[in-house]
């Protein structure tokens, strides 16, 4: 039933799709070779019943982590690019900052994937530009890590049962329009963020149907390699 | 079969009911008794949210971005919610057609801290306004969700003939609210009762 | 010595755990750590990881007093944990608390509203510690109906360990579901929780009073509105609620509940956990509360004006005379509220009291002139009225 349901929602995302964004074809980076730095992966593997209970999903979250690292280390090795781990943050405000950021960009991810990739969702005043941000205020974090870019990860797994869904909509009065596309799908994306003005130069979502499972080395290859396709030299 | 209801009707909400269309710099009716000028830079959701046609929301970057709540009129004993007015009201505060301004500052900041599930709410600045040509309200609240994105907002109204005429915007502090604050002034400055 | 599977990681992490204790675990002694390399330690660490995400919430109470204070307690109750457990204050108006098995130990501000004293907030605490000593969530575990919920044990790990990425405590109803003990594990640990208070020198009758309380406020609100919370987990409450009050029976020496201090060094967030209360709007239920409070604090001005205000804001035939007396005692206690002058403002004026209304709401900009709505107030005052 629940991958029939599944299969629906696939196919309906699948259909006239476009492809990952890409508004730089070649980095840029401040000393030559660009420093791109990977910000914390935000991996999340849940369910949510009516009762907004947080329950699991089976047995499939064990290793999720592990191999989405793995797959990405496996990736960064393939590149000719200064790909770096988040290094020592130094002072609070800029903890704070990365932080911040990171949760935002759970929110501008979440925006993209659905403003740009899901059909008849596309914004009017967004046809013709792709013009997220980060906002300029994430200027310090490239300072501090002496990076050109950051790349943000953000991997969740849920499945919201069907009572959750006459609550995300009550809820979408205030902000979570949107609640509903948290159903029953893997969301993931990934964004290159150009550390000297917050702007996203780079994105992609996933497709449901090119994710892996995330507990293996090999599904989570797939999904990562999937994820960055056609990522900037 | 809760999974196929639950496709059921995001499908219906992707495709069918929801999309967005753009709105030009003239007046736009928000259902019979509030217009406003429209701003480009934000698109409406069409399609029924609700049973409620007096109730809009616009969007400039997607809604966990900047959304912008425009209501052409609460009445009696209904709520912020359309949704909710239609089947699950519990606890939404209840607007009363003979609330002050004061009252209905109240109405609003509560129902928006009640629909958002937090504590961590705190209204900002509450003071008289024009709004519309008559006399209304207007405050700034800050906001944590569930999601610990920290959001900024400004809510605006004024009661006319027992109905509640009411625009709020809120948006991440990190950049979005900034960046779209001059089109909501704009918007609220233009609102016409 | 039981087969389990070996499905997927978690499984046999649990097995082998099993399988190296023979089934059967020793409590937890003071400065426990799992042993490393251990498939407890891996546990240990997603929920570290959850931990750092807790530690970076903006719903955390970072009040160094509140938070040192429900410390003391802990410690008072179990030194011999004292050093092994880490206390988060978290701003949310339920009723709840919980301690992870690596001793992340949460409570609610919900439930320090709700305590009438400090055996109470004892009572709780030393049910989790109990919860803990004894290791129920891994016995949980270990037990196959139960793997599932390991396993989000360590999703919730993996999701905080980005560094905090947003969602940990909006899956706080999920990770207080996460340990649904069962109904011998709950008597094991009020039993261990009575013995901490009695040691402490706790009246342990007040352990039967904190499930008698929330009984009756639970009666008070409409089915439906029973959200999520520690009644989720803890079910039973009238079973266990008379169970606790015949073993309170048999204690023997002085005790002291010591309400003095609990309510005083409540003192600083009481309006806090008040307005906290009220925004819920459940005002049935937030009216039994606060009835409770008004017994132990009958000149206490904030219980007295979010008592008025409950009834203010319910808003059903007589409230508005009901929160006008309360409102009115509010404002003549030592130390009142500017906000109650508002209240009072507000039903002058929805009673077309235009006399009584000025006096009130010039009443509040005095006593607040910095008050965020000064300029909407000062709207009403209206001459020649
Ligand atoms: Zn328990």
């Amino acid at each position: 039933m629940r991958a029939l349901a599944a299969i629906a929602l696939v196919a309906l995302l699948a259909a006239c799709a476009p492809g990952p964004h890409r508004g730089v074809p070649v980095l840029q980076g401040q000393a030559g070779v660009p420093v791109v730095v990977l910000m914390p992966v935000d991996v999340e593997l849940y369910e949510i019943t009516a009762g907004g209970m947080v329950e699991p999903k089976g047995e499939w979250t064990d290793r999720a982590r592990p191999a989405v690292e793995t797959a990405l280390a496996r990736f960064k090795n393939s590149r000719g690019i200064g790909f770096r781990n988040l290094g020592g943050v130094g002072d609070t405000e800029t903890r704070d900052l990365i932080l911040r950021t990171i949760r935002l960009h759970g929110a501008v991810g979440q925006a993209i994937a659905i403003h740009r990739f899901s059909p008849g969702q596309t914004l009017p005043s967004k046809r013709e530009r792709f013009d997220w941000s980060l906002g300029a205020e994430v200027a310090p974090i490239g300072r501090a890590q002496r990076a050109d870019y950051a790349l943000f990860v953000h991997l969740h797994d849920s499945y919201s049962s069907g009572g959750r869904v006459a609550m995300a909509v009550a809820a979408s009065v205030l902000t979570l329009g949107r609640a509903y596309i948290q159903m029953g799908r893997q969301e993931g994306f990934a964004s290159l963020v150009d550390l000297r003005t917050g702007e996203i130069v780079w994105f992609n979502r996933l497709l449901e149907s090119a994710g892996g499972d995330l507990r293996t080395p090999e599904g989570a290859g797939r999904t990562i390699a999937a994820l960055l396709q056609d990522f900037p030299r | 079969m809760k999974a196929i209801r639950a496709a059921i009707l995001s499908l219906g909400l992707l495709a069918g009911c929801t999309a967005y269309e753009a709105i030009p710099g003239q007046p736009q009716a928000i259902g019979n008794g509030l217009s406003v000028v429209g701003e480009p830079e934000f698109n409406r959701r069409t399609g029924a949210i609700g049973r409620r046609a007096e109730f809009q929301q616009w969007t400039a970057d997607g809604f966990e971005l900047n959304a912008l709540h425009l209501y052409g009129g609460i009445g009696e004993g209904e709520t912020l919610s359309p949704v909710a007015d239609r089947d699950n009201r519990r606890e939404l505060p209840v607007f009363r057609a003979n609330s002050n301004l004061a009252e209905a500052a109240e109405f609003v900041q509560a129902s928006i801290a009640k629909l958002g599930g937090t504590a961590l709410i705190e209204a900002r600045d509450i003071r008289p306004i024009a709004f519309g040509g008559r006399d209304g309200f207007r405050f700034e609240f800050r906001i944590t969700l569930k999601d610990e994105v920290e959001r900024d907002g400004i809510a605006a109204g004024a009661v006319a003939s027992g109905r509640l005429y009411l625009i709020f915007y809120h948006a991440p502090r990190q950049h979005y609210f900034e960046r779209r604050k001059p089109a909501v002034e704009r918007i609220i400055a233009s609102a016409r009762l | 010595m039981r087969r389990i599977p070996r499905r997927g990681f978690l499984a046999g992490a649990l097995a082998g755990c099993a399988d190296a204790a023979t089934g059967a675990m020793t409590p937890v002694g003071a400065g426990y750590r799992p042993e490393a390399g251990s498939d407890e330690a891996e546990l240990w660490r997603a929920l570290d990881r959850m931990e750092e995400g807790t530690r970076q919430s903006r719903f955390l109470l970072r009040e160094p007093a509140i938070v040192d204070y429900v410390r003391d307690v802990a410690c008072r109750l179990a030194p011999e944990q004292c050093g092994d457990l880490r206390v988060y204050v978290v701003r949310t108006a339920q009723f709840n608390a919980s301690m992870a098995p690596n001793g992340m130990m949460q409570v609610w501000t919900g439930l320090l509203l709700r305590c009438e004293n400090e055996a109470q907030l004892a009572t709780v605490i030393g049910h989790e510690i109990g919860h803990y000593i004894e290791r129920h969530s891994l016995k949980g575990m270990l037990d196959r109906r139960n793997k599932a919920t390991a396993g989000m044990i360590l999703s919730l790990g993996l999701g905080a360990a980005g560094g905090g990425l947003g969602s940990e405590l909006a899956q706080l109803a999920g990770y207080a579901s996460m340990f649904s003990f069962n109904r011998d594990q709950e008597r094991e640990a009020d039993a261990v929780g009575l013995g901490l208070m009695e040691r402490a020198g706790y009246p342990t009758i007040e352990a039967a009073k904190v499930w008698e309380n929330l009984i009756a406020e639970n009666k008070a609100m409409p089915q439906r509105e029973r959200g999520p919370g520690f009644f989720a987990t803890h079910p039973a409450q009238e079973e266990r609620a008379e169970t606790l009050r015949r073993q309170a029976a048999q204690q023997a020496g002085p005790a002291d509940a010591r309400q003095g201090e609990y309510l005083a060094r409540l003192r600083p967030i009481r309006r806090l956990l008040l307005q906290d209360e009220l925004a819920l709007r459940q005002f049935d239920r937030s009216l039994i509360v606060l009835g409770r409070l008004a017994e132990a604090l009958p000149e206490d001005a904030a219980t007295q004006h979010f008592t008025g205000e409950a009834y203010r804001l319910r808003d059903q035939p007589g409230d508005a005379d009901r929160a006008l007396g309360m409102l009115g005692r509010a404002a003549r206690l030592p130390d009142a509220l500017a906000e109650t002058q508002r209240s009072l403002g507000m039903i002058h004026l929805a009673r077309r009291d235009q006399r009584a209304a000025n006096a009130a709401f010039r009443r509040y900009i005095e006593l607040a002139p910095a008050a965020q709505d000064r300029l909407l107030i000062q709207s009403f005052i209206r001459e020649g009225a």
